[in-house]
């Protein structure tokens, strides 16, 4: 009877079993485990785990060139950073390179060929076989009606010369650049002296004076780490001509805020100076066949004059002007925003006229001719934007490298061809143009293959190092000289292509066998003769392990003849009454190819950089309008309107709308609208490839 | 506090930092630095400066004067590493804050956190960040983590440690070469490392040769928010007035901003 | 009677189960990607060529170049920073007091891997109790605190956490 067991007796163990569960380990443990899980679980990553090392290279991001020391773990670069002690970079990379091991690993990379099926605006991906990608390549430049361009926005490499080589072997071949360049002044002044097939670069290392209309000089100007080496040794006064309080006015030593738009203006005044009380050069009077010309145009811009419209007092002007002579050495430029777009023609060669009339052509800390790397052919300069007709483009394939500065799609389309317009992107991450593209085909992205990096921008001697892949190369990705010697071979046009790898040696044989200059290796940090590296082998492993090799010998400029070419005299403003928006943005962060979506921690996460719809006005034009603090408002421009979030500030010229081209809001990683789209739409984008000033409207919401 | 022997023998760091705001040119990428360095997560797709995580936070000030007598300058501000009355260590339930006595570094334990957030209204300086949201990095990002530091989950506290990975690696260093100290040029925050115009300069305070500790006591470097009386350990030089005139404000600019809209 | 011994039977059923029969539920079995005796490499650093280990050791990981996956019997979680230098070099500590036989051991001992949290059971013990007079078995952090406080180390938590 006693052998029947109750549900009292179940309970009963139950609870006894409780009890001596209570009385082991087992709760503790389970407690201890559980909350160790919590620390490992998938929704945490775990750490790469491996040996660490470290390997040296150079960023590709823009035309700067700067030297890396990459510290890896099993392999992957986990922290990037500059090369203590290099001669060009002192040290310093940018944030983006900082960043730059992260663009391989991008939420928006692509590494199959794609195209895209559907009506604009509602389209979608398709991937296609790299068989099929090329031979549309092939078949759209084969019925090609207008002309074919290969834009290339970092000109001067070993790939730029394929590309010129190719295209001059198709009619209608168009090599293109980015409109914004940071050797604009260079390059007029080039044109000028009738120089157009040699090298040039700013000895900014030796010169006293520094003036710059607009040029980002000191916010990732060319080698960001060259300039700022510059700016701390104090050797060099930087006067910044800006309209805007950017960061280079900030940090320069004077700076002179004109009027939007004005720059020419304000350069002429100058040169009325220089001209007026015989400031000018002797050589200068004689070698240029249109002084008399030249000084017919500049006298009408008397600074008593211009003053109403510059908005800078004339004793300012004659002080800018005394200064340039005064100083031993001094160096004129001009230069975009990297958002705000390049200047037109005729300012560019007004502003480059200052450097012949104080003439620092071929002197020490002036503008210096450069001697070509060997191995490399001289430089063609690619077509200027203003030369191109609109809708003349037939076919356009875009380069994946980047310059750093604003490139808006409108520009781009207003010189495709109305009907049938063939583009091809082979950026390897998704950004604007490739948004916009017909088909992509993307290229290894940053930092998975061998590249060349020669003369940084501006350099004064000549320089070459390589690239060193630091990533494992994605499978499906083509490498640009791949698909142009594919699309060549299917067209009938004979060019040899040979392996990249061999035509960067190529280079490297060139430049030992002419044993000039000197290598600095990153490893050692020593320097080393090139006549004292045995063979071209030695040399190319200096070179793959981590080096730069910098040119010994300088080249003379001659005395030439030379014409100034300008054709405006008008001292009218270009820009009609009421509200002027100017766009602005960051080298690098605001172009065509995306950042690193840890740059969201300046854009998004703190209010150092200004993402896209972002505008700041003065309080002046914020109580003529109504606007307050952070208030919504809609930007309008005759070519559309924007919602935006209006910031009061007192840096802004009362009148004057700037607009971020950065990233949207919350939006580094938006496919659909990448840097730029927004602002950049709204801008008056003339057929030069200008947008400096346009005339906007704000009303609040 | 008991001493025992082998700690006195020890050399006590107070480690530093001057920061030259007259140098800043708020590029940012010190800002970035931090970030690649502490495996801090790109910002969630709701995140904003409020509630996002960017342990070096830049601000940008400005002298309020009209166009174009304006002149601005940016502050970094990240943990202030407070020496007297720590309020962050002061408050925290868990004991996931303390001051390390050889170092004076103001530690942060994540894991140890329970994300009461009661340090971060303590913190005089906003210097403390909350994960809001579970850490995301694409796959490949991933395997790019710097694995001396460990990345945190969703639900704690995080803030600036002086880069203690680096201290870490340059203590191995040391003890590898039989050495209890370490070699000061092993041990430099990725910050400072990073800035293109030296404006960071970084060391022991207590060692009166150094560079920092020489700066620290110049008469034109002053702390935020002095007058609390936690005596931090991060200073910031500037030869302007108006610069230094935002030490002891907080609420000014904004002010200002609201009247001149 | 019998409502005497039902409780207690309760009792003990569940110290079984959480003393005896839960360490076997917790811990999975892993063995080592190859075997490997400390006590052979004491003389023999080269190859011999005789054993399937070191057939494997040269076909699977060293011609391809791949890394060798051991399981790792001390690994710790990702937060915790470990340095053998300064216990070594510094704190002139001895092998055996954390791993115990391990240097001179015959074969590879099979890892047990925790169910939960993923580690070695040689990082709570190998007795569920987590008590032991071994000095090499238990690496949690009180451990690491007892012993940084009895040799007078007043270290702040970053000191060894990351």
């Amino acid at each position: 009877m006693s052998k029947i067991i109750t549900r009292r007796d179940i309970l009963k163990f139950t609870g006894g079993g409780i009890l001596g569960v209570m009385l082991s380990p087992l709760p503790w443990k389970l407690l201890d485990d559980s909350a160790i899980w919590t620390q490992n679980w998938s929704l945490t990553p775990q750490l790469p785990r491996g040996p660490i090392t470290t390997a040296f290279s150079h960023c590709t991001l823009c035309n700067g060139g700067c030297a890396i020391k990459a510290q890896c773990v099993s392999g992957m670069p986990y922290f990037v950073s500059g090369v203590q002690n290099h001669p060009a970079t002192h040290g310093t990379i940018c944030p983006r390179g900082l960043a730059s091991h992260h663009m391989a690993h991008h939420p928006l990379r692509i590494v199959h060929p794609h195209t895209f099926v559907g009506k604009s605006g509602e389209s979608r991906m398709v991937a296609l076989s790299l068989n099929e990608a090329l031979d549309e390549i092939a078949k759209q430049m084969s019925e090609a009606k207008g002309s074919i361009a290969i834009l290339d926005q970092q000109p001067g490499r070993a790939i730029s010369e394929l590309y010129e080589e190719f295209l001059s072997k198709i009619k209608n071949g168009v090599y293109l650049s980015s409109p914004s360049n940071e050797n604009a002044t260079i390059v007029a002044l080039q044109e000028m002296m009738d120089r157009k097939s040699e090298s040039s670069g700013y000895d900014f290392e030796n010169t006293k004076l520094i003036l710059s209309f607009g040029a980002p000089l000191l916010d990732g100007w060319g080698t960001p780490g060259r300039m700022t080496a510059i700016k701390n040794r104090k050797s060099a006064k930087f006067i910044q001509i800006d309209s805007r309080y950017s960061r280079t006015a900030m940090q320069a030593d004077q700076w002179i805020a004109l009027k939007p738009g004005t720059e020419r203006i304000l350069a002429l005044s100058i040169a009325y100076v220089l001209i007026n009380e015989n400031l000018v050069t002797k050589q200068i009077q004689s070698s240029a066949i249109d002084f008399g010309q030249f000084k017919n145009i500049v006298k009408n811009f008397n600074p008593e004059k211009t003053v109403t419209v510059t908005d800078i007092q004339s004793h300012e002007v004659r002080k800018i002007a005394e200064e340039l002579v005064t100083s031993e050495s001094a160096i004129v430029l001009s230069g975009a925003d990297s958002g705000g777009g390049p200047f037109d023609t005729e300012t560019e060669k007004a502003i480059a006229s200052l450097n012949l009339l104080i003439g620092n052509i071929g002197k020490q800390g002036g503008i210096v001719a450069r001697k070509e790397i060997p191995g490399y052919a001289s430089p063609t300069q690619p077509m200027q934007w203003s030369n191109i007709p609109d809708h003349s483009i037939s076919v356009l394939i875009v380069d994946d490298a980047d310059s750093g500065y604003a490139l808006p799609w409108s520009l781009i389309e207003k010189k495709l061809t109305t009907e049938k317009s063939f583009v091809v992107s082979l950026s390897p991450v998704l950004n604007e143009i490739s948004a916009h593209s017909d088909l992509l085909v993307p290229a290894p992205a940053h930092f998975e293959s061998l590249r060349d990096v020669p003369n940084t921008t501006g350099s004064a001697t000549a320089t070459f190092a390589l690239s060193t892949p630091l990533l494992k190369k994605q499978d499906g990705t083509t490498e640009p000289t791949e698909m142009l010697k594919e699309v060549a071979q299917r067209l009938n046009i004979s060019l040899e292509i040979p392996a990249f790898k061999e035509i960067l040696m190529q280079k490297v044989r060139a430049i030992h066998s002419q044993k000039r200059g000197t290598v600095f290796s990153y490893t050692d940090q020593s320097s080393t003769n090139v006549s004292d590296i045995s063979s071209s082998d030695d040399l190319w492993i200096k070179l793959t392990e981590g080096a730069i090799w910098i040119d010994g010998t300088s080249k003379q400029f001659h005395p030439v003849k030379l014409t100034f070419a300008l054709s405006t005299n008008s001292i009218r403003q270009n820009v009609d009454q009421g509200l002027q928006l100017i766009a602005y943005g960051w080298k690098g962060a605001t172009s065509f190819a995306q950042v690193s979506p840890i740059m969201s921690k300046v854009f998004q996460e703190s209010e150092l950089r200004d993402v896209n719809g972002t505008v700041t006005i003065n309080p002046k034009t914020a109580h003529q309008f109504g606007l307050s603090k952070d208030e919504l408002a809609t930007l309008s421009t005759k070519n559309g309107s924007l919602e935006v979030r209006a910031r009061i500030s007192t840096s802004v010229r009362p009148g004057i709308i700037e607009a971020s081209i950065g990233p949207l809001p919350n939006g580094i990683e938006t496919p659909a609208h990448p840097a730029g789209t927004n602002i950049l739409n709204l801008c008056e984008v003339t057929g030069d490839g200008t947008w400096r000033v346009t005339t906007a409207n704000l009303l609040k919401v | 506090m008991e001493t025992t022997t082998e700690n006195k023998s020890l050399k006590k760091y107070k480690y530093g930092m001057v920061i030259d705001l007259d140098k800043c040119n708020g590029c940012g990428v010190c800002s970035i630095a931090c970030a690649v360095e502490n495996n801090v997560p790109p910002a969630q797709a709701k995140a904003n400066k409020r509630n996002g995580i960017s342990l070096l936070n830049m601000h940008t000030v400005s002298n309020n004067e009209q166009f174009p007598k304006n002149e601005s300058a940016f502050i970094p501000i990240f943990c202030q590493q407070c020496e007297q009355e720590t309020p962050c260590m002061t408050v925290c339930p868990q004991n996931a804050v303390d001051i390390d006595p050889t170092t004076g570094i103001v530690g942060q334990v994540p894991q140890r956190c329970l994300g009461c957030r009661y340090c971060m209204t303590a913190c005089p300086y906003h210097a403390r960040y909350f994960n809001w949201w579970d850490p995301e990095w694409t796959e490949g990002m991933k395997q790019q983590l710097n694995p001396d530091v460990a990345p945190r989950m969703r639900g704690v506290v995080e803030k600036c440690n002086f880069c203690h990975g680096r201290l870490h690696a340059a203590k191995q260093k040391a003890a590898a070469n039989g050495s209890r100290e370490i070699d000061t040029a092993d041990y430099i925050p990725a910050c400072v490392e990073s800035c293109p115009n030296k404006a960071i300069t970084f060391g022991d305070l207590n060692d009166e040769p150094t560079e920092a500790a020489q700066l620290s006591k110049n008469k034109d470097t002053f702390r935020f928010l002095s007058r609390l009386g936690t005596e931090p350990k991060v200073y910031y030089h500037s030869e302007k007035k108006w610069v230094h005139e935002m030490a002891e404000k907080s609420l000014t600019r904004s002010l200002q901003e609201e009247i001149h809209g | 009677m019998k409502s005497k011994i039902i409780v207690p039977s309760g009792i003990l059923f569940g110290l079984f189960l959480g003393w005896y029969a839960f360490p076997f539920a917790l811990y999975k079995n892993n063995e080592q990607p190859m075997q490997f005796s400390h006590q052979c490499a004491e003389c023999h650093a080269a190859p011999l060529g005789e054993s399937e280990s070191e057939k494997l050791l040269v076909e699977t990981y060293i011609t391809p170049n791949k890394e060798i996956p051991w399981l790792v019997y001390s690994r710790q979680p990702d937060n915790a920073f470990f340095s053998h230098a300064p216990h070594v070099t510094l704190g002139e500590m001895k092998c055996e007091n954390c791993h115990g036989g391990h240097g001179t051991s015959e074969a590879l001992r099979t890892y047990q891997e925790n169910r939960i949290s993923g580690y070695s059971r040689d990082i709570w013990g190998a007795s569920i109790s987590g008590i032991s007079s071994n000095t090499w078995e238990g690496m949690k952090m009180d451990r690491c605190v007892r012993c940084h406080g009895d040799n007078g180390r007043r270290d702040g938590c970053v000191a060894c956490h990351k």
